[in-house]
């Protein structure tokens, strides 16, 4: 149980850096994650078993998702927003392992996954247009306009940190009080409630992450159609 | 409220990381196994539309066959009929022919064996005739006869033109025929009687000859005058066969 939102166990250091305890549990889950994919995409076949087509269907869920949601081929987006979703799903729901808490319910993890997205937007609207012309994407479609766009690139990164952390910290806080206060068994269906938030909030994390970077290339693309014009 | 930079660095790194490792074991793998498999389906399909295709040329090929083969048996049909009638007519032709030929042999045997039979009843009538002739000449006095018809033939010798009788009897050997023996009177009455209408001198002979019943005959090398009843029978004859041959032909 954590004592403080803010406040995270460091396990070990390693020289002068800490290891914390939201460290070590994403390490479990890159391990847990690492070795499943390998596990089964080693023997890959043209006839699936059913744990290969059952991964085929998550990785073409992601695909059609990214498709429909951005507009365009999700072969490069495919492997940033399908790990955001796989990692946010298992890392939320590493809270129904006793003694482990979420990675997700820690102020830096939601950090560093927004800076991903922040920075991923910026690598993907200048590698389609440029740096010039993704300077001058913020002033689409007026100049006045340039410094809400500005704005908005940060804004969105701070409230994509704010909307993970809120929930997941919430979450975990509301079920360590009320275990602590109740008793073994009640906190039960607050748990399942979890479960569900967390998928949600995995999903929605995705979503934004796909409407963010797909922004910045719908953006992009329509420059260049005017240009062309 | 204080951040942990080392720890936002580290998760940070560790879904780059993440990002990384699941894109090598699981994206690609995955990503390419699906586009396998879409190759492998479009490659069925491109191969059972091929099939398909070929099936359908295939299809077309014995349709234009069958229709081929069916003109074909049309015509070999309509040969057959064509020369089933050409050899119905010829055979007709033929037979129709063959009809003619076996009538106009049946008329020719009919009329032979009419003919034959006709000329059977004619010889067995000439027959009758002379044996009836004969027995009626029996009752009559041979004399009378003789006289009769010596008269007659001396007549007919008197109707020819005198220059006809001496190119026809000069100095030929002629011989009086007679159905039965003449006494000696009656013959040099006969050699009396010709040497006044034949140029002389008169070689005359005489010979008997049953068969012709009743009268004479002078018969020499190029001569033979009848005047007997056996010359008035073959006429006689001989006009009812020609009576019945022109009967015939009409």
């Amino acid at each position: 149980m954590i004592s403080s939102p803010f406040d995270t166990q460091v396990l070990l250091m390693v020289g002068p850096v800490p290891i914390t305890t939201p460290v070590v549990t994403t390490w479990g889950i890159i391990l847990l994650l690492s070795v499943g994919s390998w596990l089964i995409t080693r023997r890959l076949a043209l006839k699936p078993s059913r744990a290969q087509a059952a991964l085929e269907l998550v990785v073409d869920m992601f695909s059609v998702q990214i498709r429909e949601t951005m507009g365009v081929a999700p072969a490069p987006y495919l492997p940033l927003i399908g790990t955001f979703f796989l990692y946010l799903l298992v890392a939320n729901w590493s809270s129904l392992i006793p003694g482990v808490e979420p990675p997700t319910a820690t102020l830096e993890t939601d950090i560093a996954l927004a800076l991903i997205v922040f920075g991923a937007t910026l690598w993907f609207g200048i590698r389609a247009l440029g740096v010039n012309g993704y300077v001058r994407s913020f002033a689409q479609p007026s100049i006045l306009l340039a410094p809400l766009n500005l704005i908005e690139l940060f804004t969105r990164s701070l409230s994509l940190t704010v909307r993970l952390f809120g929930n997941m910290m919430s979450g975990v806080f509301v079920i360590g009080i009320v275990l602590s206060l109740a008793g073994l068994l009640v906190p039960i269906p607050l748990m399942a409630l979890e479960l569900l938030t967390g998928a949600v909030q995995a999903y929605i994390f995705g979503a934004l992450a796909m409407v963010f970077i797909g922004g910045a290339v719908s953006e992009t693309t329509s420059i260049q159609q005017k240009a062309m014009t | 409220m204080h951040i942990n930079w080392w720890t936002l660095a580290l998760q940070a790194i560790n879904v780059l990381v993440l990002i990384w490792l699941l894109s090598r074991f699981l994206y690609r793998p995955v990503v390419a196994a699906i586009a396998a498999r879409q190759a492998a389906a479009d490659a069925l399909l491109a191969d059972a539309a091929a099939a398909k295709a070929q099936a359908e040329t295939e299809a077309a090929a014995l349709k234009a066959s069958n229709t081929a083969l069916a003109a074909d048996a049309e015509r070999l049909r309509a040969e057959v009929r064509t020369a089933a009638d050409a050899d119905r007519v010829r055979l007709l032709e033929t037979a129709q022919t063959d009809a003619e030929k076996m009538g106009e042999a049946a008329k020719a045997g009919i009329a032979a064996e009419r003919d034959a039979m006709r000329k059977a009843l004619e010889t067995q009538a000439a027959t009758l005739a002379g044996d009836l002739a004969a027995k009626l000449v029996q009752h009559l006095p041979s004399a009378v006869i003789h006289e009769a018809m010596f008269q007659k033939l001396t007549d007919q010798l008197a109707a020819m033109l005198e220059v006809d009788r001496a190119r026809s009897f000069d100095g030929i050997a002629l011989t009086l025929v007679t159905p039965t023996p003449l006494h000696d009177s009656e013959r040099a009455r006969c050699r009396d009687a010709l040497a006044k209408l034949l140029p002389l001198p008169l070689d005359l002979a005489f010979e008997e000859e049953p068969d012709l019943i009743g009268g004479c005959e002078l018969r020499g090398a190029h001569v033979h005058l009848r005047n007997s009843w056996r010359a008035d029978l073959d006429d006689m004859l001989g006009h009812l066969a020609k009576d019945g041959n022109d009967a015939r032909d009409a």
